[in-house]
């Protein structure tokens, strides 16, 4: 073989390892990226699955009837602190939100309850959370948005699941499965 | 000129240059970046709710506090129009188009008031949120300014509600600044003061008796004395306080001489 053609052999093949190089470190940082927003949101999430239990503590103490819309709470709940993927974690949330929206209806029936510093205490630090959470969200979705295209584009496609990295899930619900909150006013 | 005399007059110029150049270093330098004299930024009432005189005791006070603090910014806007959206997220949205408290610190809380909407919001930057939790703004809100705009007096209301904002920034990086409603220390202290002397009472009564000081009872086993008392547990206040600002789509709102802080979405509203 010619001593040229080596060279050049040689010359693309460095080429070819640095560009890949390239491609892992960034792929790594826009991971890494997706990761760091994720936290933020699974940080406010379990806030919000902390207070819960505290939430209907208060609740009973004032509105122990109020059965129906406990058991929806508690469930939301469950189902959030179980989630497993970013999809299942925003379909819980939206749950929850729901449920206590329809719990401040509720409260309205309830003057005692609705003026209790605890009660008014623990739903502004929900209703914190929330503001939170969609704050994050939109974070959190630009940078897997970013990631996806970065996974997703040519060259970058054919080496990026050898290097193990996979799309990532939006924190968001289908807009099928938006739940409309039932306001129920009891009887008139 | 011959090459060494004019490599002597290079020297001489540089030699000037370097003096004048060590002369403007030796500036005093100050313990804390002065703040640039803004004094109407502060308030932005394009309600046009608040009287003159009102404003202009706002807006000192927020310059004390700016100037008392590493950049601490008390904003305070008032607007006609929440153009449909939630006021949570017009207050999230303006407060980083406005880019309120400092940018290395994001030391900013806007206080916002919709009247037609009749709804008011605290926002709160990330670095303030251990000062300002939501559940303390909610109370601000109930207490200082809910109590006053019901009666009809909103500026009022919103003068009460900056100055208890200004103690809680003031408390956070203790300082007093003059016109700032200084925080009380909540029922709770007053309460453990008075059960500690209590048990400090029980105590020596339950020794004394003990040592067979006071007569009656029997003096073989003492009962345990005082510490049955456990504090209620800390609550954790706050959210996360680390993570980058918010996205923002080119706001209509001027308003500027901010210094570019962030808010992750913390605070409390009202509507009333």
């Amino acid at each position: 073989m010619k001593k040229s053609t080596i060279v050049i052999g040689l010359v693309v093949l460095a080429f070819i390892a640095m560009s890949l190089i390239g491609t892992y470190n960034r792929l790594v940082n826009l991971d890494n990226e997706v990761e760091t927003q994720w936290a933020q949101i699974d940080n406010q999430l379990k806030r919000r699955a902390d207070l819960i239990p505290n939430l209907v503590n208060t609740v009973k103490g004032f509105a122990a009837q109020e059965k129906e819309i406990m058991t929806a709470i508690a469930d939301s709940r469950a189902r959030l602190a179980g989630a497993a993927s970013p999809a299942e974690a925003a379909e819980a949330d939206a749950e929850l939100t729901g449920a206590l929206g329809r719990l401040l209806v509720i409260v309205e029936n309830y003057p005692d309850l609705k003026s209790d510093q605890t009660f008014i205490r623990l739903m502004d630090e929900l209703s914190g959370t929330e503001n939170r959470i969609s704050v994050a969200r939109k974070d959190y979705n630009e940078t897997v948005r970013d990631y996806n295209l970065a996974v997703r584009t040519f060259p970058t496609n054919l080496v990026a699941p050898i290097m193990g990295f996979e799309k990532a899930e939006f924190f968001e619900i289908a807009e099928s499965d938006r739940e409309t909150p039932e306001v129920d006013f009891g009887d008139e | 000129m011959t090459r060494r005399a004019t490599s002597r007059l290079t020297t001489a110029r540089f030699s000037a240059a370097l003096a004048i150049a060590a002369m403007l270093a030796t500036v005093p330098a100050y313990g804390f970046e002065p703040a640039p004299i803004t004094g109407s930024e502060y308030v932005l009432d394009y309600a046009g709710i608040i009287p003159a005189d009102v404003e202009v005791r706002i807006e000192s006070l927020s310059l004390r506090i700016e100037q008392s603090t590493p950049g601490a910014e008390i904003a305070v806007v008032t607007v006609d129009s929440l153009e449909g959206r939630s006021i949570e997220e017009f207050a999230e949205e303006l407060f980083d188009d406005l880019g309120i408290g400092s940018k290395e610190l994001d030391n900013g809380v806007l206080l916002l008031v919709a009247p037609n909407e009749r709804q008011v919001r605290i926002e709160v930057g990330y670095g303030l949120e251990g000062a300002i939790p939501d559940p303390v703004a909610g109370r601000i809100l109930d207490n200082d300014v809910l109590t006053r705009f019901r009666d009809g007096d909103m500026a009022s209301g919103i003068e009460a509600g900056h100055a208890s904002l200004a103690g809680l920034v003031a408390a956070e990086y203790e300082t007093e600044v003059e016109g700032a409603t200084k925080p009380s220390a909540g029922p709770g202290m007053g309460l453990w003061i008075v059960l500690l002397i209590v048990a400090g009472v029980i105590g020596f009564f339950i020794w004394a008796a003990k040592k067979g000081l006071i007569k009656g009872g029997s003096g073989g086993s003492g009962g345990s004395s005082g510490g049955g008392f456990t504090p209620p547990p800390p609550s954790t206040w706050g959210g996360s306080s680390s993570g980058s600002s918010g996205s923002s789509s080119g706001g209509s709102f001027g308003g500027g001489g901010f210094g570019g802080g962030g808010s992750g979405g913390g605070g409390a509203s009202r509507g009333w």
